[in-house]
């Protein structure tokens, strides 16, 4: 008798910590949780089989992503949208790019330019497959690998004209994390393997990768588990 | 005295119950809770500000990191989300929805966005894009390309003798010159397929879209003259394999169950709905 009571006290116990547990992860600043050790541990615990459900399908049970699919890698401490905040990634996590929710990441798609583009709102003109050589060999300059120098001349008044690729991978190259611009200049790919052809298609084709929105599938608590599981996994200084 | 008792008791029960309720009633403020859950920043008449919404929010206006927006902008943010949530639950009890056109439009959008959630949101398998990629493979080539020279006739000659010297000297610049033939959008380089189409019109380039490498075409009258190409080279769109088409084939794929979505959706509505329609539209 006296262990069944004991039993069910133990339990009662665990429910009421675990409950703490999560009032504190949500009551403390997202970007602060891995400060607390204890915290983080429990939310890496929560999060472990949300990223097989949720998000191992794409991302890969090593968080590595798929450069052929596109798929980012979450372990580097490269950013496509945001800067790897705990909160930037719940966004994401909740709400998804280009997911058709309304709170998600929804500003920009990579044109296709070997297209008639008629999108209005996209101020770009399409490009004949010499603009795209011209400007793939362009691209090859800001990574500082061998390019043919006069059609990059030529690729880097494309770049900075009519293809308007600057508005929104900025006029350096170095991309924009606030609309998921990719940074142009660092040799990391999102598609690809940054040969010519990949570079070619990425332009000729164009791309505009989604993340689903899991606000109907995941509690508020569960949301902020997974993001900072995903932030803690990016870096190395966390614990 | 008892009975008596009893229903003067039940009266006075009556009575006080019914206050109770018409007090409740008049004065009503919803349901009220007196505890703000941790996953949400405010309650505005029991429907949840979201905690993730609200720093979502204060970053985006002071586009800083939550944890440096001080306390009084975030009053002021939390303010403003609870001025807008008062407005939208006016606006519901005013009708808006029924009234209010850009309303309307909103809700349309957002019923129509939350039909294809869940196309949106799966994740299919790489044997079922497969299947796909293999059941719509033409859809996914590469686009074309074509490097041609268009030559409108000007001269007198009969446009068989100008084919046939075009065809012999490949095009030479002494044949060009002596037909006195004008060359349309010259050193225009290589097109895709599609700039092709536009550039010649759908005549010319079905006529070009067949020819191969090196080739001049028969003459071809158009209301602006007669043409001749010259093909330089014609890369025919080839198969994409999949791994190279996989993004279109999700895209496709998404779409293709979104609009089976929206379909299923709407015949469900129309399924449970009593619409009536007037004698004289019917």
């Amino acid at each position: 008798m006296a262990s069944l009571a004991l039993i069910v006290i133990g339990c009662i116990a665990q429910v009421v910590h675990r409950q703490a547990m999560i009032t504190r992860l949500l009551k403390t600043d997202a970007d602060a949780v891995h400060r607390d050790d204890s915290l983080f541990r429990f939310a890496n615990r929560q999060a472990t089989p949300l990223y097989g459900e949720f998000c191992q399908g794409c991302h890969g049970a090593d968080m590595a992503g798929d450069r052929s699919r596109g798929v980012p890698n979450l372990n580097d401490d490269d950013w496509l949208y945001g800067s790897g905040r705990v909160s930037e990634i719940e966004r994401i996590v909740l709400y998804g790019i280009r997911s058709g929710s309304g709170k998600g990441w929804n500003l920009a798609v990579m044109p296709a330019y070997a297209s008639a583009i008629s999108d209005r709102r996209l101020a770009v003109a399409s490009l004949s497959p010499g603009d795209i050589r011209d400007t793939v060999e362009y691209l090859r300059t800001l990574e500082h690998k061998p390019a043919d120098v006069d059609a990059a001349a030529r690729g880097h008044e494309i770049f900075s004209g009519r293809g308007a690729c600057y508005d929104c991978h900025a006029p350096d190259g170095r991309g924009d994390t606030a609309i998921g611009a990719p940074n142009l200049t660092d040799d990391i790919w999102l598609y690809g393997d940054g040969s010519r052809a990949s570079v070619f298609d990425s332009i000729a084709l164009g791309h505009s990768g989604s993340c689903p929105a899991r606000a109907r599938q995941l509690t508020a608590w569960q949301a902020r588990a997974l993001a900072v599981y995903v932030a803690g996994a990016s870096l190395p200084k966390h614990p | 005295m008892t009975g008596r008792f009893s229903t003067l008791l039940m009266a006075g029960s009556a009575v006080l119950g019914l206050l109770v309720a018409g007090y409740g009633l008049f004065t009503a403020k919803g349901t009220v809770m007196h505890r703000v859950p941790p996953e949400d920043a405010a309650l505005v008449n029991a429907r949840p500000i979201l905690m993730s919404d609200f720093i979502a929010q204060a970053e985006n206006t002071y586009t800083m990191p939550f944890a440096e927006v001080s306390q009084e902008r975030r009053k002021t943010v939390l303010a403003s989300m609870i001025h807008e949530e008062l407005y939208v639950q006016r606006g519901l009890e005013l009708d808006f929805p029924g009234t209010d056109p850009d309303t309307r439009n909103a809700l349309v959008a957002a019923v129509e966005q939350q039909a294809v959630a869940d196309a949106t949101t799966e994740v299919p398998s790489e044997a079922a894009l497969q299947s796909y990629y293999a059941a719509h493979q033409a859809r996914y080539a590469s686009e074309g390309t074509m490097l041609l020279q268009d030559f409108r006739l000007t001269g007198a000659a009969p446009a068989a003798d100008v084919v046939e010297a075009l065809r012999r000297s490949r095009a030479s610049r002494e044949v060009i010159k002596r037909y006195v033939l004008e060359e349309l959008r010259p050193n225009q380089g290589e097109d895709f397929y599609f700039a092709a189409k536009i550039h010649l019109g759908e005549r010319l380039f079905e006529v070009a879209r067949t020819m191969g490498d090196d080739a001049v075409s028969d003459a071809v009258s158009l209301a602006d003259g007669v043409h001749i190409l010259h093909m330089i080279k014609n890369n025919a769109p080839a198969p994409r394999e999949y791994v190279r088409a996989r993004e279109q084939v999700l895209g496709d794929y998404k779409r293709d169950a979104a609009a089976r979505l929206r379909a299923a959706d709407e015949k469900y509505l129309y399924g449970k709905a009593d619409v009536q329609i007037a004698a004289e539209l019917r």
